[in-house]
């Protein structure tokens, strides 16, 4: 009967947030066909340990840092790009303008990892800093000064803005 | 609150300002400005975000659990673990009676910001049918469906819907298997939110002011009967 309540429990989490995970690892790596692995992944690992949650309240989060890792373990033998430089210093595809949608898929994609993770998390996930810290196994202040430079490089490198602005 | 603080806490989280952050906003136009433009750069960000999900992903996903079952010793151990941390669980559920489900609401609605953007399930019959289900009956309208989505809670899965009604998007959480000892309202990161019990378990609804709160459980009194 347990097991049953398990697996009627983990269909539901697959059924209710597969779509999220999809869209956080497509975001991350940028491949859809390595997103559909990692999420595989990230359920198959999910259900191997689903003994061990505690929460049932925090199994998206739980979730989300295994899709992470899975995919920093899918590169462990690449430096990931974690660095904290100053995001005007970064190259960001701002010259070529065939669309707004375009323009941003480059901008994120140029943007550092660990800027777009948190922003993720932030944005797509509703996570405060602290909770995004924990996902990020890091400190609420990275956090911050993170999602800070990943909202100026947005903020200074989106057209529309621009635009708006001038009018 | 000076312009340079409310732009360092805007830049970090836009969407739990502090009351004063948000006096400011109200008060400074060039920071007014500077908040539009970050909100409208997070809702670009967000859409870009919402890549199209290959179909049968979820199918895919259990098929694949199936044939990867959980070890004999494994199924053993959880039992066993179960059973010794009976007593734990009993203490843990009597706390969760006590939790505040409008809180909870809150905290589930911010987590889940795309039903805000997306449409997903937004089918008037679909959703008389979910409350069907859940123990209430649909006089009238509740306003339209924009979204429903089936959530995994304590043991059971509960449905998310966001309702686009006269007063706002108000969202509306039906919960099966738990009653509330009394109702319970919540304010928090800018939502407002109320819980109630009825039918099959509690209802929680949140909405972004506390006068469409009031209207949209104003209409779900009207337009609702429940059967227990």
């Amino acid at each position: 009967m347990i097991f049953n309540a398990n697996r009627k429990q983990f269909e539901q989490t697959v059924r209710a947030y597969s779509a999220d995970l999809y869209r956080f690892a497509y975001a991350l790596c940028r491949d859809r066909f390595l997103a559909e692995d990692l999420v595989q992944l990230a359920f198959e690992r999910a259900w191997k340990n689903w003994g061990d949650l505690r929460e049932p309240v925090a199994v998206k989060s739980w979730l989300l840092t295994i899709v992470r890792r899975e995919h920093a373990r899918s590169y462990e033998r690449k430096q990931l790009d974690t660095t904290d430089d100053d995001p005007e210093e970064l190259l960001l595809a701002s010259h070529h303008q065939p669309g707004a949608q375009l323009e941003m898929e480059q901008l994120v994609e140029s943007m550092p990892l660990a800027y777009r993770e948190a922003l993720l998390l932030q944005v797509l996930g509703g996570y405060s800093c602290a909770e995004i810290a924990a996902i990020l196994d890091t400190t609420e202040g990275a956090v911050m000064t993170r999602l800070s430079r990943a909202r100026q490089a947005l903020r200074s490198h989106w057209p529309a803005t621009e635009l708006r602005r001038v009018k | 609150m000076n312009c340079l603080e409310f732009r360092r806490h805007k830049l970090v989280d836009p969407r739990r300002l502090s009351g004063e952050a948000n006096k400011h906003a109200a008060s400074c136009h060039t920071c007014h400005a500077f908040a539009q433009e970050i909100d409208d750069a997070d809702l670009r960000f967000l859409q870009n975000s919402l890549t199209g999900v290959p179909s049968g992903l979820e199918e895919r996903i259990l098929l694949r659990r199936r044939f990867t079952p959980l070890r004999q010793a494994q199924r053993w151990a959880m039992a066993a673990s179960v059973l010794l941390s009976g007593g734990l669980a009993l203490t843990y559920w009597s706390g969760l009676f006590q939790a505040n489900y409008a809180e909870l609401a809150i905290q589930h609605v911010s987590h889940e910001p795309e039903s805000f953007v997306n449409t997903r399930n937004d089918d008037t019959d679909f959703f008389r049918k979910a409350l069907n289900d859940f123990g209430g009956q649909l006089q009238g309208s509740l306003g339209k469906v924009r979204y429903m989505k089936l959530c995994p809670g304590h043991g059971s899965a509960g449905w998310h819907v966001v309702l686009e009604t006269p007063h706002g998007l108000a969202t509306l959480l039906l919960i099966p298997g738990q009653r509330l000892q009394s109702p319970s309202t919540a304010n928090e990161m800018g939502l407002y939110a109320s819980a109630y019990s009825a039918g099959r378990g509690y209802y929680a609804l949140v909405a972004g002011a506390p006068a469409a709160m009031a209207a949209v459980q104003a209409m779900m009194q009207k337009q609702v009967t429940w059967k227990t």
